[in-house]
């Protein structure tokens, strides 16, 4: 146990969990995403899935659960981190230039991260909150949806989430692999294109729906 | 003509340099002006410079310096934003005012860091490292006569990596590239330089365990894969080695017996 807590208070500790967490949430992405492409078969397809997502009944709760302690510890770990970064710089450069790998992307992990998670707050008061409250405007969870996505700032605010989620992921994919010490220059630079490759497909999967919605209507 | 080819052009720079006068002083920069030739190292640029503020009976400024061979890891500075100055895999002492033109101006800083607080002008106080080392960077053997040179072999590949681990001259210019002043890249070479050979497996894990604690213990960041401490690094110190710290640390820690 002691072993344990000396762990998950260290620095490696606390970033190997946030390597952890993060992989876990790009698995949810994919699943997400996977549900969401219903979607090119109309509502009723989106209802569909639904219902066979609610059919696992309290399972689903359980799920719900493990997904939320994901983002619970991944964020909560993502300030601390940053928090102890920042003091241990101290007093800042007058001048910096970058030689390294550094990138927008990686520069701006907690600024992605925190429109992320903004827009999941505007997405689970849509969705998830009214249907918790048992309310009747999300019955038909597929014309809600579609509703959505293809309202003026319904797309601006999802598009923006988008560009934060692809941003962030850009950066995370690769850097959870380092963490985690899975690096060989065999394959590291693979790692780093199949981050940025799943930045794209993500990104490119999910705005896919609603400019076809648009299209479509 | 063979004369003019061969005669020094001197050059002059504007130089911003950071002036505290002790770890508890503000600071803050001061502007000079300096001649120098281009076959200068940076070290001798501020020497001449320091020769004629004295000369002025004003303060020489405080710098660290050693070897001057790129060799002992005690010379720093933060050049125009890079640590160590722009010349890849290239120590301050080791720069030349070649890569300077006439009329250049050029700014210096020294290494940032909460723990690697300011002693005085661009002199840092860098036991932090020593610190890091005492830890566990060692391996416990007794004293005597030197053993046998190949009483113990080792693979040519974990020599090279060993080897190219070991060449880390301990100058914290990793800390000051990294954008969270982190100690990794240092740490995990120190760890690597042991963890690839016959002679530290005994006390790996402790070591990992122990060096990461003092690590944290000493105020320095968590990486955040920037890779820019490598860049950095005038000894070409990989990012792999800390890929390996980060391995050996998280199997030391549900693994150890210790």
């Amino acid at each position: 146990m002691n072993a344990l807590r000396r762990f998950l208070t260290s620095s490696l500790g606390q970033k190997t969990l946030m390597a952890l967490t993060g992989l876990g949430l790009v698995g949810f992405l994919v699943a997400h995403l996977a549900g969401n492409l219903t979607l090119f078969q109309g509502a009723e397809a989106l209802n569909e899935y639904e219902h066979k997502l609610e059919s696992f009944g309290p399972l689903l709760y359980v799920a719900e659960a493990g997904l939320g302690l994901l983002f619970v510890v991944h964020i909560g770990l993502a300030l601390r981190v940053t928090a102890r970064n920042r003091e241990a710089r101290g007093v800042g450069y007058r001048q910096r230039t970058h030689m390294g790998e550094s990138t927008v992307a990686s520069r701006s992990m907690l600024i992605s991260g925190l429109v992320l998670l903004l827009f999941l707050l505007v997405h689970l008061i849509d969705f998830r909150v009214p249907k918790a409250m048992g309310s009747d405007s999300v019955e038909d969870m597929g014309v809600a949806v579609i509703d959505r996505l293809t309202s003026p700032i319904g797309f601006l605010i999802y598009m923006v989430g988008l560009t934060a989620m692809g941003l962030h992921l850009r950066h995370a994919f690769a850097s959870a692999f380092q963490t985690l010490g899975v690096s060989h220059p065999r394959y590291s630079l693979w790692l780093r294109n199949a981050g940025f490759g799943l930045a794209v497909v993500l990104f490119v999967g999910f705005a896919s729906i609603p400019i076809y919605l648009m299209f479509q209507s | 003509m063979g004369s003019s080819s061969t005669e020094t052009k001197m050059m002059r720079l504007n130089v911003e340099i950071w002036r505290q006068a002790g770890p508890s002083d503000g600071g803050g920069f001061e502007s000079y002006k300096v001649e120098a030739s281009p076959d200068m190292s940076f070290l001798e640029m501020l020497d001449v410079l320091n020769e004629k503020l004295m000369a002025d009976g004003r303060e020489g400024i405080a710098f660290d310096h050693d070897c001057r061979e790129g060799i002992c890891g005690m010379c720093s500075l933060v050049i125009n934003g890079q640590p160590h100055g722009p010349e890849n895999e290239t120590t301050t002492c080791q720069l030349h005012m070649r890569n300077y033109k006439d009329g250049d101006s050029i700014t210096i800083e020294p290494f940032r860091a909460t723990a690697f607080p300011i002693v005085k002008d661009l002199v840092i106080d860098r036991s932090a490292f020593d610190r890091i080392l005492q830890a566990g960077g060692y391996i416990s053997v007794n004293t005597g006569a030197a053993p046998d040179a190949h009483a113990v072999q080792v693979p040519k590949v974990q020599a090279d990596l060993a080897m190219d681990a070991a060449a880390c001259i301990g100058c914290g210019a990793c800390v000051a590239a990294c954008p969270n002043a982190a100690a990794m890249l240092f740490t995990a070479a120190k760890v690597s330089q042991l963890a690839l050979l016959p002679q530290g497996q005994a006390e790996r894990s402790s070591r990992a365990i122990a060096m990461v604690d003092q690590m944290d213990k000493e105020g320095f960041g968590a990486c955040t894969n920037h890779y820019e401490c490598m860049a950095a690094c005038p000894k070409g110190i990989t990012v792999e080695n800390i890929a390996r710290m980060n391995r050996d640390h998280l199997r030391a820690s549900f693994t150890s017996r210790d």
